[in-house]
């Protein structure tokens, strides 16, 4: 890898925060950054540059009651219910509805953009879930082909985990139990296989939430640490 | 209940989430700048952004030799990022 081509360090630093530097190609590139100010640097621009593009867009807020929901799901309804009490610092907490709106907003704009994208194999559609933490920073985003049957799901910044911890994805259906969609990765991208065609497995899912786990996910099948992200699923009317 | 209306009206009497975080002409001028690139190029940045499409993906998804979608995806970041300087100049 010749860095000190002109324009090398910042054509690869622009393909490392698009995605398209894969493999070892990655690896090399960020252990060198790891070292090198200037490589980081760059990349530091051009997240600046590119994450803008997931949270642009006209408004679309979501509804006041997503968190809520999320709460009382990933956490049963009383004890949601007790800590909600307990804290009702989290319903008044502006970067909370602040993390809720952008998030409504980053999926509209990453829908207009996904719909002006001509994309002859998807005539359906694409479905997109931007999942923003609670300070309103988008971490992950999800999409799949409306009609097929997969994830996709890249992380926007690379997330510091610990070795036994994992991120695991869930789907909130309205009125039911979290669902596991699978361990997503930290600082790449996975590719999810879902039961059924997207449309059909995420139809009565308001939302998406990303919760950690030990390594290995969830040991009783449903979230039992912290949600760290989430996210609306948008629907197409 | 009204710990869900205080948090609609925080959220409507405030700025938008946007003007709070980034300054708005930013992320319009991304958006401007990725929508004035060709389509070709545009197409490829969107799909490996949004949908993490590798080199190869994107020669697949788009039929078109893996070459066509290196340099779409290359000429497109230094055009992005041309315009994005151009505007920045402005501001």
């Amino acid at each position: 890898m010749n860095l000190h081509a002109p324009g090398r360090a910042d054509a690869l630093a622009a393909e490392y925060v698009l995605g398209t530097l894969r493999g070892r190609a990655r690896s090399r590139f960020e252990r060198l950054a790891r070292s090198d100010p200037l490589l980081a640097e760059a990349v530091r621009q051009w997240e600046e540059r590119l994450i803008p593009l997931a949270q642009e867009l006209p408004s679309v807020a979501p509804p006041a009651r997503v968190w809520q929901a999320i709460v009382k799901r990933t956490h049963g309804s009383t004890r949601g219910a007790r800590e909600a009490r307990r804290r009702p610092s989290l319903w008044t907490n502006l970067s909370l509805w602040r993390g809720l709106a952008l998030a409504g907003l980053a999926s509209a704009f990453v829908l207009a953009v996904a719909l002006f994208t001509p994309a002859p194999e998807r005539p359906e559609g694409t479905l997109v879930v931007v999942l923003a933490a609670q300070d309103a920073k988008p971490a992950l985003v999800a999409s799949a082909d409306r009609t097929g049957r997969v994830l996709t799901v890249k992380a926007l910044a690379p997330v510091e985990l610990a070795g036994d911890r994992a991120l695991e994805l869930w789907a909130l259906p309205d009125g039911g139990n979290p669902r596991s969609l699978g361990l997503v990765s930290a600082s790449g991208v996975v590719r999810l296989a879902l039961p059924r065609s997207a449309d059909e497995a995420l139809r009565n899912v308001p939302a998406l939430a990303v919760s950690l786990e030990p390594s290995g996910g969830s040991p009783t099948g449903l979230p039992t640490g912290p949600v760290l992200y989430s996210g609306p699923v948008p629907r197409l009317y | 209940m009204d710990d869900e209306e205080d948090g609609v009206s925080v959220a409507a009497e405030g700025p938008t989430p946007l003007e709070m975080l980034l300054s708005g002409a930013d992320a319009r001028a991304v958006k401007d700048c990725v929508e004035a690139l060709d389509a070709g190029p545009k197409q490829a940045i969107a799909l490996a952004f949004y949908q993490g499409l590798s080199h190869s993906e994107l020669a697949r998804h788009l039929k078109q030799p893996l070459g066509t979608v290196k340099s779409w995806v290359r000429r497109g970041l230094e055009r992005l990022r041309a315009c994005l300087d151009e505007l920045g100049v402005k501001r």
